[in-house]
């Protein structure tokens, strides 16, 4: 369950300080995503980026370049998409952080695959596939142990907190 | 003490080096609980969640 504050975007609601935001933003992007909230993300995206350009956050900037190709596969802009996706491989391969790309994988599937039919970024690519393998088994794994049937049984402060 | 190894730690994990990740979280929980680092902490467990969510745990 996402709690209402990260679900509406109510960062100023929280305790948090203004040098996390970025981070709060790689959640709520993701969020957004999942809620199929494509054009809002694509609306917001900018502001996500220029909050990342403060300190610099690096990773925020891959994960929310990440989600405006995702967002713009949704919408049947391919060649956007594409190129964001391409953008955000050309910040993230130097260091060889794919994780944010295996995290959302599953918007990224078919980009990944005509990317690599381009010859672009070919050795991260299937790099970021062979490490989804594993992730999306474990993801599957706790959706049916934990939010199918029976739920694990929470004491009274963890639901609190969990809300 | 031991945000140098949290940082560490999650730039493996960002990488998919899961294995040394692990190694390297333990250092930083070992160090940051030892100096009673309590917001370290709180870093270190939540890359601990996140590579137990890799295992499916």
């Amino acid at each position: 369950m996402i709690p209402l504050w990260i679900d509406e975007g109510e960062f100023n609601s929280s305790r948090l300080l203004f040098p996390s935001m970025s981070y709060f933003n790689i959640v709520y992007g993701r969020v957004l995503l999942i809620k199929g909230e494509y054009l809002k993300l694509l609306g917001i995206s900018e502001h996500f980026l220029s909050i990342a350009s403060i300190f610099p956050n690096l990773l925020t900037s891959i994960y929310t370049t990440i989600y405006i190709a995702a967002s713009n596969e949704r919408i049947y802009r391919r060649a956007e998409a594409l190129e964001c996706l391409r953008q955000a491989l050309d910040m993230a391969v130097e260091d060889k952080l794919y994780m944010p790309f295996v995290e959302n994988c599953d918007f990224l599937n078919s980009l990944f695959e005509e990317l690599y039919n381009q010859g672009i970024h070919k050795v991260a690519i299937l790099s970021i596939l062979e490490l989804y393998k594993p992730y999306q088994k474990s993801i599957k794994k706790i959706i049916d142990e934990c939010f199918k049937g029976s739920k694990p049984k929470l004491t009274e402060r963890e639901m609190e907190l969990a809300a | 003490m031991g945000a140098e190894y949290v940082m560490e730690a999650e730039w493996y994990y960002n990488q998919g080096n899961f294995e040394n990740a692990e190694i390297i979280v333990h250092k930083a929980l070992h160090l940051s609980n030892s100096h009673r680092q309590h917001q370290i902490t709180i870093c270190a467990l939540f890359l601990q969640v996140r590579l137990s969510l890799i295992k499916g745990h």
